[in-house]
């Protein structure tokens, strides 16, 4: 504003008499500096806080991974995930589509494992319900579930492929977990699994996911075990209504209802259970009580 | 910024002035930021901006953090009203959340000691009955199918409300009804106790009884004896001009119900056989004595619970014509009836909404339908 006025004064030579000599002295009015002066003032104080916030936030992430209690995965699972039960329960078509593919479409294996395992982002299919798996080839197919590489995979299957990998892939018993990798406070996902938030209409998890978070045929994939980074996208995705083949909207309505906190805590959490627990799950929606209470409970069987 | 060239002390550009200049805007930005934060802070801002209606999305306290502050103050009350001998201090009000309703304790309340045992037995049967009481269950049903959220639910008959309701005269057998005989009527008819390996409900003075009415009584901690309380029971969805009708209900089901309680109402189980979605009807479902068997009871249940996560989804209509559809089929027989179906519907079924005794799909409903093998313990 200032090289404006500076720019104006050669042109007061001939002088004008009805040019207002008060017109060039027009100083940035005193209010506005002090305007921009306190927003600068709360940019700067608004960026140091925020650094420091972020850096805090990091430091707390390298000590929650260095003391989360990561629970061991099974040797024999590491050893070799080909050896799992059911890894080889497949005839020849089937273990085409598994290990090389079908036609233009690659293998399922060369994404999600050997085993049906997943990475990251790419979900576990191992011990999935079969009439979950079927219908997400089928609405990578048709277009309801977005993902262009399962799309151009789904539309090379047939319907009869689908069913058949569906059952091969429910069919493998998969004990491995995935160790918390999103920074989430577990406990707050515990409480979000077991309990749900009933005043924000979110229902535990495992009141539809099965009591150990091990799914519940037909409708209800399994959570245990499952990647977080997966289980986060796809909240995430529903949240923003980019994943829509939820039956009855469910997932898209509680996503909306979660914070983006407790979507990280809950995907942790899940991801380090060990998935279809051998024996009958033990009161999970009741883990509060102590161990004790629960023999003093039991003799009235 | 300033031209050099142009420092004439007389013009006003001149740098003593624009120093001074700066210097006092540097002053007042100062002052300004600091009037500011201090009016944000002060709670000011958020006030205006929700008198405006502008929704806070984010409240500044969440929902456990203000339960939490309501009961802490209701036991603060508590304890400054004990130690206070002239009888000056206020009684504690009842702790209620940001919705209006009762706050229950939290878990973390339960005390250490056989009184927190109780609780936590009474609580785990509560949870899953079939398990903890399978002398006395005669079906798959647990208390908290009914009574979401462990009993704490509003609108899903919470226990802190039902608690401090009893005893209480019920119609329902004419007679002044203790918590037990109500707990005691859940079995009967809910838990279809007439198919237990017991073959009756727990009798009186049961243990049953005293750790259900343990976590029942510690449920409703801080609630008033006597008042009928906000959320408590079952809502009454008003009757629609076009009633209720279990064929258009079929289509309600169908769309909303299936997905968990299954095409055939026999819900579904987990891997381990572990009930995870209740059957709603047959042999393993309540029986038609049981309230929820009635349609408006039913109808009301289903309105402010169903389907879980979507509370008050499904209209009037709805709601009404699917607590048709599935009170409208068979169910284990009323425990009652000793003579005919018709003698029962006079005596028990009078006036109420239900298919009892009546034509469903060509077939007089009530006769029962009994498990085919007796309870696997």
């Amino acid at each position: 504003m200032k090289k404006t006025d500076s720019r104006n004064r050669p042109a007061q030579g001939p002088v004008d008499e009805s040019f207002d000599p008060w017109e060039q002295v027009r100083p940035v009015p005193l209010f506005v500096l002090a305007v921009v002066f306190a927003l600068a003032f709360w940019g700067v104080l608004t960026y140091i806080s925020e650094y420091n916030a972020q850096r805090r936030g990091l430091e707390q992430k390298a000590e929650a991974n260095l003391a989360a209690p990561v629970r061991p995965v099974p040797p024999a699972a590491v050893a070799s995930l080909a050896q799992a039960p059911g890894v080889a329960n497949l005839d020849a078509a089937t273990l085409q589509m598994v290990a090389v593919g079908k036609g233009q479409a690659w293998s399922c294996a060369s994404c999600h494992g050997e085993a049906g395992e997943g990475n990251l982002n790419t979900p576990r299919l191992a011990g999935q319900p079969a009439e979950y798996l079927h219908k997400q080839l089928q609405d990578f197919k048709s277009g309801l579930r977005h993902n262009e590489s399962m799309a151009f995979v789904a539309r090379a299957l047939s319907d009869e492929d689908m069913a058949k990998l569906a059952a091969y892939y429910a069919g493998i018993d998969l004990r491995t977990t995935t160790a918390p990798t999103l920074g989430g406070d577990l406990e707050r996902g515990r409480v979000i699994a077991e309990k749900g938030d009933w005043k924000t209409d979110v229902p535990s998890c495992f009141s539809c996911h099965g009591m150990s978070g091990e799914g519940v045929a037909p409708g209800f994939p399994a959570l245990a075990g499952q990647k977080p980074d997966y289980i986060f996208a796809q909240l995430a995705a529903w949240r923003g209504g980019e994943r829509k083949n939820s039956p009855q909207e469910l997932m898209d309505g509680i996503a909306r209802r979660m914070s983006f906190e407790d979507m990280r805590a809950v995907a942790d959490y899940l991801g380090s259970l060990p998935p279809r627990p051998s024996a009958p799950p033990l009161q999970a929606a009741i883990s509060t009580s102590t161990p004790a209470s629960t023999p003093a409970s039991t003799p009235k069987l | 910024m300033t031209n050099p060239k142009n420092t004439d002390n007389s013009s006003p550009y001149a740098i003593g002035r624009t120093v001074r200049r700066v210097l006092a805007g540097a002053g007042g930005g100062l002052a300004l930021f600091a009037a500011g934060t201090l009016l944000y802070q002060s709670g000011a801002w958020d006030k205006l901006r929700t008198a405006l209606g502008g929704a806070d999305e984010t409240p500044a306290l969440s929902h456990e953090a203000q339960e939490k502050a309501a009961r802490d103050t209701m036991l603060a009350a508590r304890e400054a009203r004990k130690k206070d001998k002239e009888g000056k201090v206020a009684a504690p009000l009842q702790p209620v959340g940001h919705d209006g309703y009762f706050v229950p304790p939290s878990e973390a309340e339960i005390p250490e000691g056989p009184v927190g045992d109780a609780i936590k037995r009474g609580r785990d049967i509560f949870v899953d009955t079939p398990r903890f009481v399978p002398r006395y269950s005669g079906n798959s049903m647990a208390c908290a199918q009914c009574h979401l959220d462990a009993g704490r639910r509003e609108n899903s008959a919470p226990m802190w409300a039902a608690y401090v309701q009893y005893p209480k005269f019920r119609a329902k057998n004419n007679k002044i009804n203790t918590l037990e005989e109500r707990i005691n009527g859940c079995f009967n008819y809910s838990m279809n106790a007439q198919a237990s390996p017991a073959g009756k409900a727990p009798p009186p003075g049961d243990e049953v009884y005293k750790e259900l009415m343990t976590y029942m009584y510690w449920l409703a901690d801080g609630a008033p004896t006597g008042e009928e309380m906000r959320g408590g029971g079952y809502i009454k969805v008003k009757e629609t001009p076009r009633g209720y009708d279990y064929v258009r209900g079929a289509k309600v089901y169908e769309q909303s119900c299936v997905l968990c309680h299954g095409a055939d109402g026999q819900g579904r189980k987990e891997a381990d056989g572990k009930v995870r979605f209740p059957p709603l009807w047959g042999p393993e479902a309540y029986n038609w004595g049981a309230g929820m068997a009635r349609i408006d009871t039913a109808a009301g249940f289903i309105k402010a619970n169903m389907p879980l996560s979507k509370p008050y989804s499904l209209s009037d209509q709805d709601a009404w014509d699917v607590a048709a559809y599935i009170n409208g089929h068979e169910r284990p027989k009323d425990p009652r009836q000793t003579g005919t179906i018709e003698e029962a519907r006079a005596k028990f079924h009078k006036d109420e909404k239900s298919y009892y005794g009546k034509e469903v799909n060509g077939k007089v409903l009530g006769a029962g339908v009994a498990r085919s093998k007796p309870a696997g313990v």
